[in-house]
């Protein structure tokens, strides 16, 4: 899932590196088509500017040939031939200079920018100029024709033919300059192109090493949350474990124990029948196990009720000191051990509680302490606490007292023969109900090892009824 | 014949009906009420008898639960064995015997085997034949 995620993670960054980068390809290679483009248009614009202006300059020269040919030999020939040439040549260079115009003027109404209108229009301006002065330069060449020789109008003629010459030089470098001007134009146009595209593609590099570095960065923290999550995972997995184990051995306990009764039940009905014992132990013996039976299946149940929070306290008023008395002697009459139980007992109050589940939590605790005396003192002792407003059951013997592996886990369910010397089978579930019906009532219970021997069990009841008492569990 | 029967059981009403049966079949019960006094017993008997006959088992038959105070019949079983490889001996488990018996090394083969809940007659049958 993790492995997944990162490389979803990355082939996506590689993928958008990627993708930028064709892009900036991309638009480079459109900015390339564009400028060769936009370089073609202008040399196409400004060739035929260069041509026009080169057959004016040849025309020019033609023409200025023609008269010099026609005025030196004016007086001999007539020179039909050459001032037909003439004429023809200055017909010529006039619609030149006019077409040179008409570009010029096509080149302005086309630019896309007012600078390359400008230069158009500057062009034009050059053309009109040529016009004029080729106008003039026509005016005197036709008068000089006409008129007798004047040195002073050839030498105005040679002087125009010379400007004439100079401003269509001009215009040409004019035309080359411009040319050249926005060519570099384009290339500079070009080159800050080539930067946006360094630039994408330097942007790029630092995407793709942060995008590395952070996933670096994500990686370890997720590597580090993972790890906890993997301990949490473990914790929760060991407590299953030791709760899947606990349940199987409650459940082979319980099995054992619901099993163990029924052998000398088919026992005490074989010797019965077969007369080898009489009738009457055969029935006191075979309700005897069913009680202990009724008793498992009792605790199991109870122990369900707890852990559902379904335990239900049927409650009533009653003195506390009759029914721990009650129940003290019943356990006295079926004690074969030599052990003495002695009550001391405070003020006789009136309490509200479950007789048989508070019975019951007495019972427990005071044939706990049986089992693992074998001679001495079991002390039940009461104390009204009226400040704290509870009373204070305290169970303490001089037996054994509690191995101090089990003594943290005491109330726990199924905790059961911790001890070597333990004679009598316990399913485990005694103190773990003692605990429920005494959190139920509203009390806590506690367990400790005496100083000089023996264990002490404490459980404490509120005196005043609590309005959630009716029915309440662990 | 009368046998020399050892008895490990820790449920009072099953030791008394055992007993009864066995010795209204005339043979001699010895009782332990947990696997440490089974131990005891036997090995008390063993100091007995080993000055009779170095071949000759305390006890003929000792038969034993599985589930008992301080220590389980499968280590009895594993102590006895150790001292008389050719004692005899029945278990007597409402233990679930299949996986005991299917875990190897944990009951060596020569144990003979009785199922909890069985008939006390089963019970003369399987120790007299």
């Amino acid at each position: 899932m993790f492995a997944g995620k990162t490389s979803f993670k990355i082939s996506g960054s590689v993928g958008i590196i990627i993708l930028l980068l064709g892009i900036t390809i991309l638009f480079g290679t459109y900015q390339m088509s564009k400028v060769s483009k936009e370089i073609i248009i202008i040399s196409q614009e400004y060739d035929p500017l260069q041509n026009i202006l080169g057959e004016i300059r040849y025309h020019q020269a033609n023409q200025v040939a023609n008269f010099e040919k026609i005025k030196v030999g004016q007086l001999e020939t007539d020179f039909d031939k050459e001032k037909e040439e003439f004429w023809s040549s200055n017909t010529i260079v006039k619609s030149n200079i006019l077409q040179g115009k008409k570009l010029a003027e096509t080149g302005y109404n086309m630019a896309t920018t007012d600078a390359v209108g400008n230069d158009f229009r500057q062009i034009h301006k050059m053309f009109s100029d040529i016009e004029q002065t080729h106008n003039e330069f026509e005016d005197m060449t036709k008068d000089s024709l006409g008129s007798a020789q004047s040195d002073f109008l050839l030498k105005q003629i040679t002087i125009k033919e010379n400007q004439l010459k100079e401003k269509i030089d001009f215009t040409s470098s004019e035309i080359k300059k411009l040319n050249e001007q926005s060519i570099n134009a384009i290339e500079g146009h070009e080159r800050g192109w080539l930067t946006v595209q360094i630039g994408i593609m330097v942007v790029v590099g630092v995407i793709a090493v942060s995008l590395r570095h952070f996933i670096h960065e994500n990686n370890s923290e997720l590597k580090k949350e993972i790890g906890s999550k993997t301990l949490e995972l473990q914790e929760a997995n060991k407590k299953l474990r030791d709760l899947d184990e606990m349940k199987n051995e409650f459940i082979s306990i319980a099995s054992h124990e619901l099993k163990s009764p029924i052998q000398p039940i088919f026992g005490f009905a074989e010797l019965a029948q077969s007369g080898d014992i009489d009738q009457k132990e055969a029935w006191d013996g075979v309700t005897i196990l069913a009680k202990k039976l009724q008793d498992l299946a009792n605790d199991v149940l109870d122990v369900t009720r707890i852990e559902s929070g379904r335990l239900t306290l049927y409650q009533e008023r009653l003195r506390i000191n009759e029914l721990i008395l009650e129940t003290t002697r019943m356990l006295k009459t079926g004690l074969n051990k030599n052990i003495k139980i002695i009550e001391e007992l405070d003020e006789d109050i009136e309490i509200t509680l479950d007789r048989t589940r508070i019975e019951q939590v007495l019972r427990n605790i005071i044939n706990n302490s049986i089992k693992f005396t074998e001679n001495g003192i079991i002390k039940i002792r009461t104390f009204v606490n009226k400040k704290s407003d509870e009373l204070l059951v305290t169970i303490s013997d001089t037996g054994l007292g509690i191995p101090e592996e089990v003594l943290p886990n005491i109330f726990g369910k199924f905790v059961t023969k911790g001890h070597e010397s333990e004679n009598q089978g316990g399913n485990g579930l005694g103190l773990f109900l003692c605990k429920g019906i005494v959190f139920a009532h509203g009390g806590k219970i506690t367990a400790r090892n005496n100083k000089d021997g023996g264990a002490t069990f404490e459980f404490s009841l509120p005196l005043s009824q609590r309005k959630t008492v009716d029915s309440v569990a662990s | 014949m009368t046998l020399n029967i050892l008895v490990a059981e820790d449920n009072a009403f099953t030791v008394t009906q055992y007993t009864k049966v066995l010795e209204k079949n005339g043979h001699n019960v010895t009782v332990a009420r947990d696997g440490q006094e089974c131990l005891e017993k036997y090995a008390q008997e063993l100091g007995k008898k080993e000055f009779e006959s170095l071949d000759k088992n305390p006890f003929d038959v000792v038969l034993l639960d599985n589930n008992m105070p301080k220590k389980s019949g499968v280590e009895v079983a594993k102590e006895i064995l150790d001292k008389r490889p050719n004692q005899r001996i029945i278990f007597a488990s409402a233990y679930d015997i299949n996986s005991l018996l299917k875990a190897p090394g944990v009951i060596p083969e020569s144990i003979e085997i009785l199922e909890k809940p069985f008939s006390l007659n089963t019970m003369i049958s399987k120790i007299q034949a």
